[in-house]
């Protein structure tokens, strides 16, 4: 194989390999953010007998 | 230009690609090795998507070290490194063999409003296609669509202002068994609605859910169902000062044991386990950041 050969093959090889490690990752977590209020529930009265059951 | 000075590197780039490759290979495998080291053989996966499935929670929250501490000492929770959808720092859960949280730090806001909290995923077709329903429904949108780890995800903001997120996974939804009830574990998903017959529409529309209208003594609650398979619930906010909210349910032994416990490790008790509440079957807790979570007895009807 020539200079050049061996070249393209290096440049495939790190092509692929970085594929796949964007698609080895397996299929849990998200780690995305989301900034938005939540309000206060802390010091609220809860009627507790309109909680019903599912 | 002579084009042939690209196609002909000189001895020394010759020598130095075939010297480094090697190594940018080898630096290459230990990178992608240590990034993607999560062992999911614990779990099993269905092949095509469950439709309106929670199948992912994420903790937001700005006080990690306190939170890893909290769920640890309250669920038995170990935590590992992962890779999340930006530059925070990113956590997984593990309890028994099974991802069951993930844990995102995320920057106080400006105006030092509140915002920890848990979001769960619903599992959707399309989540393009169900942020397009949205934003014709008159939702928002929170975050994303990004692609991460888990496949593309979203969070809406619902016509009440509830955030919820959208998910599609790239590998399958984890399936009915590896999510079975059980404690430590997310064991069910709720929505506090002002509006409920407008919230059970939006998200109908949305994620594709049928709607079972359930007549209780306290009112109604609604099922939200997909293949027969109840998914998520919808319930008439019972506290009108509340904020319209998802609320994630832990599966616990005893929730008045564990509504202490969640207290001595610096969260605060909001509701004590009473016979008028689900026949004193939950307590409603805020972990130390402030998130809100339900703890459910298992089994949940005595």
């Amino acid at each position: 194989m020539n200079t050049q050969g061996k070249r393209f093959g290096c440049v495939l090889a790190m092509t692929v390999l970085l594929l796949l490690c964007g698609s080895c990752s397996n299929g849990v977590g998200v780690g995305m953010s989301v900034s938005v209020p939540v309000g206060d529930h802390a010091h609220v009265s809860v009627h507790t007998n309109q909680w019903v059951h599912p | 230009m002579n084009m042939s000075h690209f196609g002909s590197p000189g001895p020394l780039a010759h020598r130095l690609t075939m010297r480094l490759g090697p190594w940018l290979l080898a630096l290459l495998l230990a990178s992608c090795a240590s990034m993607h080291k999560l062992d999911l053989s614990g779990m099993s996966f269905s092949r095509e998507p469950l439709i309106g499935k929670v199948i992912w929670n994420d903790l937001l929250t700005e006080d990690p070290a306190t939170a890893e501490r909290f769920y640890s000492g309250l669920f038995g929770w170990t935590f590992e490194n992962a890779s999340g959808a930006g530059d925070r720092a990113y956590k997984v859960a593990r309890l028994n063999g099974t991802y069951v949280a993930g844990m995102l730090s995320i920057a106080p806001r400006g105006d030092g409003q509140r915002q920890s909290r848990w979001l769960p995923y619903l599992s959707v077709a399309d989540v393009d296609r169900s942020l397009a329903a949205v934003m014709a429904t008159h939702g928002g949108i929170a975050g994303g669509p990004v692609d991460v780890s888990l496949g593309r995800v979203a969070a809406l903001i619902d016509p009440e202002g509830a955030v919820i997120g959208l998910a599609r996974s790239k590998i399958g939804d984890p399936d009915d068994a590896t999510t079975a009830p059980a404690v430590g574990h997310v064991v069910w998903t709720e929505l506090l609605s002002n509006q409920a017959l407008t919230a059970a529409a939006f998200y109908r529309q949305v994620v594709g859910y049928d709607v079972q209208v359930l007549e209780r003594p306290g009112g109604n609650y609604r099922l939200l169902t997909h293949d027969g398979k109840s998914r998520a619930g919808i319930l008439t906010n019972p506290a009108q000062g509340w904020s319209p909210a998802w609320l994630t349910y832990f599966g616990v032994t005893d929730p008045s044991t564990s509504a202490t416990l969640a207290q001595n490790l610096g969260g605060q008790v909001l509701m004590r386990p009473s016979p008028d509440l689900r026949d004193g079957t939950i307590a409603v807790v805020a972990d130390p950041s402030g998130a809100l979570l339900v703890l459910q007895k298992i089994p949940p009807m005595p």
